[in-house]
């Protein structure tokens, strides 16, 4: 992905691209794998998700606020102990909230609501975003990550629960579960891979496109698909032949169609 | 739908046949053939209900691999009968009262999550069947260890209504140690118990890796490797209070253990390639087999054990032979410095 690997920070971005990474291209769950430990082990349940994903939001939006304006001149060695700080101070009331008002989801939520004083989701952001730019630009990142996490969260959490339950905002939909083990964070973690893997078919899909309709603009002939295809195919023959042939001392007798089939070669390197 | 990645001036025959992965096939075609005296079997125990579930297993195999294949814009590769190892392996560990939608939910777990992302049956990191089994172990368990008794008859299609029979395992499970005395020995050993409908005739399981032992001898040493250390802890630590002789012989015919080492353990494209690291490969897998059938969360875990050394294999065969592997390439490279037209340790690297 070339959008990912483009060093976000030191470019100054504008809003839209603050908004398109954090829902999009560079999502905190699907694409980065931050922040799952809510995910998979207690979201299963819409409800429970939703209450996760405002106490996220209100932190990260606070955190990212605070270290925007005061953090950037402590040292990196004393920030990280310093948002666990700040954050923890932010849960304590929260929690306490939660547990007069809402005991039912306190109990179901547990130990996760103390541990998203510490959840990676907040440090990364904090630490790669909010305190290397300004106030406006750290409160866009803070709340275009916090929507990209809700709405994961929300998704997982209401297939969970339409799935491992039966219900769907605690209102019964079928008689009995259809997948009782969805329920369980074995549920948590295939729901989210199921849905990883549809966002990056989504962000390969179009960064094809992209690539190729760099490509277009650059060759002035019109090749049609199969061209193309043979022009590829011919080619990557011939860098798996060079390839055997330099490596002959192998086996000489190897024929690289068989064993090796050039296509596949090349499809298996497109892929990864 | 256009074949990508093919040559189009082959004639049409010879394009097909370039499509095939023969080494792949070949395996598959061995192993469907160690098959058929299970299927034959479970058909004899269990009726047309058996044959039903087969055929349907390894149809939506097929279906779904065409289908993802397509999807995917790949030439199908449906010619080295992955798939219809897929199914069939699949369809023989379902109980023969299972609902019919299992086997194809297990089928497509199989083969569109565990298989086609990876590209195709030589590429694949898990051994698709054993990951099918176990996303249906973790997802409607009490269904796939619930088994009708031997010999009663299930309805072809629809209703659920069935003599309940008592599996090996689950006795195993709960200590339950009069199985020797209420069965003789051979009607254990040849599936006149309930259980799984393919993996319960023992003498079939055997008859198939002398079959493997003679087509690729090369093959049987994870599995024996594996039934071996799985026999030692029966052996040693008895589950029953019958004697070591009973918890032996109902930990090798209960479940889907020796069904699992062979056809899964002796995987080429996941399993490792020198008979040393095969041996070692066999016997982690066996241990970590009891150790969840001793201490897991089910009744069987043969399929949760091949499924974690297909994880943990590569890693751990790094550290283990990480010297002597270096050392081997440098006698590799200075024997090709020295002599680049025969090298005969190099057929191992490209076989």
């Amino acid at each position: 992905m070339t959008q990912r690997d483009k060093a976000a920070p030191e470019k100054e971005l504008t809003y839209l691209q603050i908004f398109r990474q954090g829902l999009f291209s560079r999502n905190p769950v699907l694409v980065q794998a931050i922040g799952i430990c809510p995910i998979a082990a207690v979201a299963s349940s819409t409800k429970v998700a939703i209450i996760l994903a405002a106490i996220s939001g209100a932190l990260l939006i606070f955190g990212e606020v605070i270290a925007s304006a005061l953090y950037k001149y402590i040292p990196r060695w004393l920030r990280v102990g310093i948002y666990a700080v700040t954050f923890m101070a932010a849960v304590i009331p929260i929690s306490l909230a939660i547990d007069k008002y809402m005991p039912n989801i306190y109990i179901s939520i547990g130990v996760f609501l103390p541990l998203m004083a510490v959840n990676s989701l907040l440090i990364y952001r904090c630490d790669g975003f909010a305190v290397k730019n300004r106030v406006r630009k750290s409160l866009a990142d803070a709340i275009s990550y916090s929507i990209g996490y809700a709405v994961v969260l929300v998704a997982v959490g209401a297939i969970r629960e339409l799935l491992g339950k039966g219900m769907f905002w605690e209102l019964p939909v079928t008689a009995t579960p259809p997948v009782p083990a969805i329920d369980t964070p074995f549920g948590g973690f295939l729901v989210l891979a199921f849905m990883s893997a549809f966002l990056w078919c989504l962000l390969y899909r179009r960064d094809r496109a992209r690539r190729s309709g760099e490509l277009e603009d650059a060759s002035d002939e019109e090749l049609n698909e199969e061209e193309i295809l043979s022009r590829v195919k011919k080619v990557s023959a011939g860098i798996v032949e060079t390839a055997v042939g330099a490596s002959s001392g192998i086996e000489p007798n190897a024929k690289p169609g068989e064993d090796v089939p050039p296509d596949r070669r090349e499809k298996g390197g497109e892929d990864r | 739908m256009r074949l990508l990645g093919q040559d189009n001036n082959l004639p049409k025959n010879e394009r097909r046949r370039a499509a095939v992965d023969r080494p792949t096939r070949s395996y598959m075609l061995d192993m469907i053939i160690m098959m058929v005296p299970l299927a034959v079997m479970a058909v004899v125990h269990y009726g047309a209900r058996a044959l039903g579930i087969m055929v349907l297993s390894v149809l939506s195999a097929v279906v779904f691999e065409g289908v993802g294949y397509a999807l995917m814009r790949r030439p199908a590769e449906l010619g080295d009968f992955s798939a219809v190892f897929t199914g069939l392996a699949i369809a023989l560990v379902m109980p023969a009262s299972v609902p019919l939608w299992m086997p194809v939910a297990g089928v497509a777990f199989a083969i569109i999550a565990v298989k086609l992302p990876f590209g195709s049956a030589s590429e694949a990191l898990f051994v698709p069947a054993a990951a099918g089994i176990a996303f249906l172990t973790v997802c409607w368990g009490d269904l796939l260890f619930t088994y009708p008794a031997v010999g009663t008859d299930v309805a072809v299609t629809g209703s659920q209504a069935f003599v309940r029979g008592d599996s090996l395992a689950a006795m195993l499970r709960v200590g339950d140690s009069g199985a020797p005395t209420m069965f003789n020995f051979f009607n254990i050993v040849s599936g006149g118990i309930a259980g799984p409908m393919g993996t319960t005739c023992t003498i079939a399981l055997f008859g198939a890796a002398v079959y493997l032992l003679i087509r690729r001898p090369s093959q049987i040493i994870a599995p024996a490797a594996f039934v071996a250390v799985c026999s030692v802890c029966a052996v040693i630590f008895p589950r029953v209070l019958s004697g070591r002789k009973a918890s032996l012989t109902m930990e090798i015919a209960s479940g889907m253990l020796v069904f699992a080492a062979l056809f899964f353990m002796s995987d080429p494209a996941t399993g490792p390639k020198k008979p040393l690291e095969k041996l070692i490969y066999g016997l982690a897998g066996g241990s970590l087999c009891m150790l969840l059938r001793y201490f897991g969360a089910y009744e069987e875990g043969a399929c949760f054990a091949v499924l974690l050394m297909n994880a943990a294999w590569p890693p751990v065969s790094r550290a283990i032979f990480r010297r002597k592997k270096k050392a081997a390439d440098d006698k590799l490279l200075a024997a090709r410095k020295n002599q680049p037209s025969d090298v005969p340790e190099g057929g191992e690297v490209l076989s």
